[in-house]
């Protein structure tokens, strides 16, 4: 190979890459100035709360998309550490009155300890026995919080939570909210671009897709494992401490183990391989529940909205059996093989009258 | 009532308990070996049995009530008729999701059979709503009475189906034609296929046969315990746990675990707490994981 | 070993033959559930030097490499490299020592593009983490940087550089060997282990490989330990050869004294060749 050659090469290969960092930096702009200018759209406060409720649901999906989908690491107990946070806010701030900010900090970190300290053995299993496990993990996290009623406050739920401030600002209206939340989540999506983009993000995927190739390069995969954790279960604290002081109460049912299958299809649907994606899941499954939560006792008499769960069963298998990197990589590929195939056709048009000859 | 006798009773509980969960790791034991999946699901097919029981035999509001079922057919028809339908469900899961599947990465068919219970459990939930539902004792009559502790007559058909299963699956297995196919496919799929045993057959068969145990295990324990739409994920999760004591291939030691799950709940719940019997079961199913997992590092490494 | 090296430096220095030791097994010795794989098995490696390993299917010539490079732990014996005892240290940290490896059955990261496989081999040879990498601190950037420009220069060397941007899973299966060499040359390795690396490769192919491993030592310095079922690859190639059957050693030498050896020839005809 010549020089010049490979530093064309390489000259080519800065450009693409160039252009894809700017895609993304175009993408999280645009964005950031459509969320900024949705509310003067939506004015309805019940429109306003889905979408507050898509931010939590989207902290919690590029959480689960970068243990999931990059790393390939299965958790059905992500709820657990949704709940951590709320409740760690919760009775920070209703028993011990402490300041709202401090308390989120002080949930994010002893959250993201106790993952740190449940991934040491848990990480010790894979597939099917980690999947099993993660999901005890949230039964038993259910199992406490509904039975600690004194700290807790039992099946009834942690009462009183006081409205989010920031200094002497009080948070109060459903806008504040939406425009909080939603810039937490951008916070969180930068950061995990950045980080997909990385050294780490090449390593994460490495462990996904072969660990015993990662660890013969180098890659400490056990490490590795530990801290996408850890991240993930900071996202989901955060997610959890906002949503207490949003809703200013916390109930054992917002973290049951449906609640961690549910991010699971979240994930499934957009973010197996992608960021973007896993906005695009959360959103879609979002508005999903809600429109069936809405549409289905209306359609079919006595019919209840709780066939969200028949629904999201069947999504889950279809998508799994076919598009098993999620949904949108699915469609990704299905839109390049119909293009490949495209240009195929355009090139044996042009060769048939070479081949006739 | 004295020390013993309550011991007693927790035994006779435990091992009620533990009749259900060794049953359900049967399933779980039965279609992971002739075809690598692990069933989430199973724990449902025993709320199906269940509760399709309960609308055949007596007079049942379905889909909200605004279908009333009333065939009051006689028990033993009526769960007869449950098992064969929930097999019948099994065999269409199989091959409406788990059959296109095939070859598909362990992560996605943890999410297909995940996705299957969170179905049928919202499909229990459309059609019988949350409304936990009894069935009456198989023979009424007083209990059996030992050293003070009872052991009721219900108790009794639990323990003694499971028993009844067992040995059958044992004669199945070891002396039938097609049992023998199933357990050529359990020890070397390929090898089977060789010798002309179709395993897709045998892997449709093992979803029915899994799913027949679980329901006849759900059937026999509503007398007692009651059964609703989200019972089957618990049953579900204490089946695998029961199952993984048998590195999930082994009947026997699944049947083992079963009984031994069952103790520890009884046990826990009667000596130390209620409130967390279902967390004793998954402390449980942490120590023996990490215990089979330690020290094979290397070794799942190179098996990558 | 900086972060800030670029590209694999030539070594100048000229072949030092029989000098320094580099890997040095000691007795190794490795059972799976009663079966003895390999058996008290010792041999050592020079610096600068293609050693092959060859031996009959089954003979534990891969189960050596997996304990050369702590993919399965030692039941017995002590391996050293470059004067440290390699017992008992992950995979991760003997990559971090200068070891690197291909496997027989290829596992290159299909969902990565080409260039990004040979970007994991710099992995232990870079150092920046989530902090840096989430706040995209300049440091980082730098590192990256250097990282992409080693991984180009060692997609050069094996000749694929115009494969970069190709999604590595969709390459036939000569050039994932070649993927999956670059990864591992990308970690700057002292010892290169290659498993079968002509196993599926056409004649022109394994011509190029041979002048390839060749090269890398002449240029690189690089010392090759070589498992190979190609002959006519090993005995042109190597400078020693260690026969295993059974997990154990049966001859040693270099290639004209194998091809004579009785024991080796025995054990070849047993397999029925």
């Amino acid at each position: 190979m010549s020089a010049a050659n490979s530093s064309v090469l390489s000259r080519r290969l800065h450009v693409t890459r160039w252009a894809a960092k700017h895609n993304n930096l175009t993408a999280f702009v645009t964005l950031a100035l459509v969320l900024a200018l949705l509310p003067f759209w939506v004015t309805n406060n019940y429109h306003r709360s889905i979408l507050v409720f898509i931010g939590f649901n989207t902290m919690l999906t590029v959480g689960l998309s970068l243990l999931m989908g990059y790393t390939g690491q299965i958790s059905l107990g992500h709820a657990v550490f949704f709940g951590c946070g709320a409740y760690i806010t919760g009775l920070l701030t209703t028993r011990y009155n402490w300041s709202p900010v401090l308390a989120i900090l002080a949930a994010a970190v002893l959250t993201g300890l106790l993952a740190y300290m449940i991934g040491i053995p848990i990480f010790r299993l894979r597939g099917h026995y980690l999947a099993m496990a993660t999901l005890g993990l949230n039964i038993i996290f259910e199992t406490v919080v509904v039975t600690e009623t004194k700290w807790t406050g039992g099946p009834n739920g942690l009462l009183g939570i006081p409205r989010l401030n920031i200094g002497p600002w009080v948070l109060k209206s459903e806008l504040s909210y939406y425009y909080l939340v939603w810039a937490v989540t951008l916070a969180v999506l930068a950061v995990s671009l950045n980080i997909v983009n990385s050294r780490v993000g090449r390593a994460l995927r490495a462990i996904h897709a072969s660990e015993l190739a990662a660890s013969t390069m180098g890659v400490e995969v056990d490490t590795f494992k530990l801290k996408v954790l850890t991240l993930s279960a900071v996202y989901a604290s955060l997610a959890g401490s906002l949503f207490a002081f949003y809703l200013q109460i916390v109930t054992p049912s917002s973290f049951s183990f449906i609640v961690s299958i549910e991010l699971v299809v979240m994930v499934a649907v957009g973010g197996l391989s992608s960021i973007w994606g896993a906005i695009f899941g959360a959103a879609s499954i979002t508005l999903l529940g809600e429109a069936l939560r809405n549409i289905m006792p209306r359609l079919v008499r006595g019919a209840s909205a709780e066939a969200e769960l028949l629904a999201f069963g069947a999504i889950l298998v279809i998508i799994m059996i076919f598009m098993p990197d999620g949904l949108t990589a699915g469609i990704v590929q299905w839109l390049r093989n119909v293009r490949r195939s495209g240009q195929r056709q355009a090139e044996r048009a042009k060769q048939s009258p070479d081949a006739v000859t | 009532m004295s020390l013993e006798s309550q011991l007693l009773q927790f035994l006779f509980a435990g091992l009620t308990l533990g009749s259900i969960y060794a049953l359900i790791a049967l399933g779980f034991v039965t279609i992971y070996n002739v075809t690598g999946i692990v069933n989430f699901a199973q724990g449902d097919f025993a709320m199906l049995g269940a509760l399709i029981t309960v609308t055949l035999y007596q007079r049942t509001g379905i889909f909200n009530r605004v279908i009333t079922v009333n065939l009051q057919l006689p028990l033993p028809l009526a769960i007869l008729l449950a098992v064969v339908l929930t097999t019948l469900i099994g065999v269409v899961l199989y091959l409406i999701a788990i059959r296109p599947a095939r070859g598909a990465s362990v992560i996605s068919l943890i999410i297909i059979t995940i996705g299957a219970s969170i179905a049928l459990r919202g499909l229990g939930l459309i059609v019988w709503w949350t409304d936990p539902y009894p069935l009456p004792v198989f023979t009424p009559g007083p209990p059996i009475e030992i050293a003070g502790a009872v052991l009721t007559r219900q108790n009794v058909w639990v323990i003694g189906t499971m028993v009844a299963i067992v040995v059958g699956l044992y004669l199945f297995f070891e002396h039938t034609l097609l049992g023998k196919a199933l357990r050529a496919c359990a020890v070397n799929r390929e090898a089977a296929r060789l010798m002309g045993i179709k395993a897709d057959h045998m892997a449709l068969f093992s979803f029915a046969l899994g799913a027949a145990v679980s329901a006849i295990a759900g059937i026999v324990i509503t007398p007692s315990t009651f059964m609703a739409y989200d019972s089957g994920t618990l049953l579900s999760l204490k089946g695998f746990v029961a199952a993984i004591m048998g590195g999930l291939t082994n009947a026997p030691l699944a049947v083992a675990g079963g009984l031994v799950l069952g103790l520890v709940e009884a046990f826990g719940a009667g000596l130390l707490s209620s409130a967390y019997k279902d967390a004793f079961a998954f402390l449980t199913m942490f120590v023996i994981l990490l215990l089979r997992a330690g020290g094979v590092f290397g070794q799942r490494l190179a098996e990558a | 070993m900086s972060a800030q090296t670029v590209a694999p430096q030539p070594v100048v220095e000229p072949r030092a033959q029989s000098g320094n030791l580099v890997l040095e097994a000691r007795r190794i010795h490795k059972v799976f559930g009663g079966l003895v794989a390999v058996n008290n098995l010792s041999f050592s490696v020079f610096e600068g030097e293609i050693l092959s390993i060859i031996g009959p299917n089954g003979a534990g010539k891969t189960t050596v490499f997996n304990l050369l490079t702590g993919v399965l732990p030692l039941d017995g014996g002590e391996i050293w490299f470059r004067g440290r005892k390699l017992n008992g240290l992950p995979p991760h940290a003997i990559a971090r020592l200068g070891m690197a490896r291909t496997f027989q059955t290829v596992h290159i990261f299909e969902n990565m593009t080409v260039l990004e496989n040979v970007m994991i081999g710099r992995h232990p040879r870079s150092r920046y983490g989530f902090v840096e990498a989430a706040f995209q601190l300049p440091w980082a950037r730098k590192e990256e940087q250097a990282i992409r420009q080693h991984a180009m220069a060692c997609l050069e060397l094996v000749g694929i550089a115009d494969l970069a941007g190709e999604l590595a899973g969709n390459l036939p299966f000569g050039q994932q060997r070649l993927v999956e060499l670059a990864r591992a040359l990308a970690t700057e390795p002292t010892c290169l282990l290659l498993d079968e690396p002509a196993s599926g490769l056409s004649h022109q192919e394994v011509v190029e490989l041979d002048a390839l491993i060749r090269r890398l030592r002449d240029e690189q310095g690089i010392t090759v330990l070589l498992i190979e079922h190609d002959m006519n690859l090993v005995m042109g190639i190597a400078d020693r050869i260690v026969v295993i059957n059974y997990g154990e050693k049966i001859a040693e030498g270099a290639p004209e004294e194998i091809q004579q050896n009785e024991r080796v020839i025995a054990a070849y005809l047993g397999e029925d060749v």
